[in-house]
């Protein structure tokens, strides 16, 4: 009854129906061979072993129920034994669950992180199995490439349809007035990423390669949730400065609600072109 | 011959089983006919009876059992007696008596106590 043997048992339950099989087949050949033994002709000996025998079917039904009770009830002591084992042990069962929930958690948080970043593509982005990412390793980890660097590979590389950049990093952001500052990673990115994506904005425009020019005014995008928690969603958003660093810039649009960049944090609060 | 088939009381087919394998390894059909034939036919079991109670027996631990072959070649299921059988035997023989006794003990005042 050891949970060896039931796990065992279930697995070679064909076996077992082939061993019931051959045994009761056994034992009724033996009663045709008594009854021919005590001078029945053959068909005589095999009706009487018949009789004798009663329902093949549900000998074997009841042979399976005895095993298969046996096997139940075995399950049910291996649990309480289990359950009782544990209750004698508080330290032991504290510091077993206690592994336990801290290993399933970790596992999950970064099952949660590998699901974003390398499984589930971007949300809202049309065709995630043409999406390739770039990214480079420095002794102390990945971290971010030198916009000169992307636009040299740009220029350069001839695998791709096209190439964006996305990069990241914390700013203060305000209303338009300087009031009410908000410290938060926005995203800079080459003035092609949304479209290399495929989003579409919810109102206003998206970059465009002249935002990208030395000189041109600052720009930025800001998130669906952004602008609800910070705008309530005012249609004139449009055409509002923000404040990036204390620096001015015109909204232009605010975004698709639920478009998140391949990132496990939160929704960036706004998004800038790269400067 | 003419004396009528008593049915097992219940439980005593283990018990019967146990006493009979312990006599060597022992296929099923031969412990039907083992015991009709040591209770002079008094006892008929029921092979309806007798594989479940052998299923539940081995899969208790009590009987362990093997394929081999029998004296005229075929293949047959021999059943024989664990250490756990051998103990539960002896404690159950000792019941069974206690229990013989007692009825019997019963039965005789009884009768006693009519006349």
């Amino acid at each position: 009854m050891s949970s060896m043997s039931w796990w065992r048992r279930l697995a070679k339950r064909e076996q077992m129906e082939r061993h019931l099989d051959a045994e009761l087949r056994f034992h009724f050949d033996g009663l045709v061979a008594d009854n021919l033994r005590a001078g029945m002709s053959e068909p005589e000996a095999r009706r009487s072993a018949r009789l004798q025998f009663g329902g093949l079917e549900q000998v074997k039904e009841e042979c399976r129920e005895a095993r298969g009770l046996a096997w139940l009830e075995g399950i049910f002591y291996d649990l309480r034994f289990a359950l009782r084992s544990l209750r004698r042990d508080r330290g032991f069962t504290i510091t077993a669950i206690t592994i336990l929930a801290l290993a399933i958690g970790l596992n999950v948080t970064v099952f949660a992180v590998m699901n974003t970043m390398l499984f589930r593509g971007v949300p809202l982005a049309k065709r995630n199995d043409r999406l390739v990412y770039m990214q480079e390793r420095y002794p102390s980890g990945v971290c971010c490439i030198s916009y000169p660097d992307f636009e040299d590979w740009r220029a350069q590389a001839q695998s791709f349809e096209r190439m964006a950049f996305v990069g990241e990093k914390s700013v203060s952001l305000s209303d338009g007035n300087g009031e009410r500052p908000v410290y938060t990673p926005i995203f800079t990115m080459s003035a092609n990423a949304f479209g290399l994506l495929g989003v579409q904005p919810l109102l206003g425009r998206d970059f465009v390669p002249a935002d990208e020019e030395p000189g041109a005014p600052p720009v930025a995008i800001l998130n669906y949730r952004f602008w609800e928690n910070r705008f309530a969603k005012r249609p004139d958003i449009v055409g509002h400065i923000v404040r990036i660093d204390k620096a001015p810039a015109t909204v232009i649009r605010s975004d698709a609600g639920g478009f998140r960049l391949s990132t496990p944090m939160e929704t960036m609060d706004a998004t800038g072109t790269f400067r | 011959v003419t004396q009528s088939k008593s049915d097992l009381p219940q439980g005593t087919l283990d018990l019967l089983i146990l006493k009979v394998v312990l006599l060597g390894p022992i296929h099923g059909y031969a412990i039907a006919q083992r015991i009709q034939q040591i209770s002079r036919d008094v006892l008929q079991v029921q092979q309806g009876s007798l594989y479940p109670a052998l299923h539940r027996l081995e899969n208790r631990g009590l009987l362990a059992a093997e394929w081999k072959d029998t004296e005229t070649g075929r293949e047959a299921k021999f059943y024989h007696l664990t250490a756990k059988g051998q103990t539960q035997l002896k404690t159950e023989t000792e019941s069974w008596k206690q229990l013989a006794k007692a009825v019997r003990l019963i039965l005789e005042l009884s009768e006693a106590d009519s006349l």
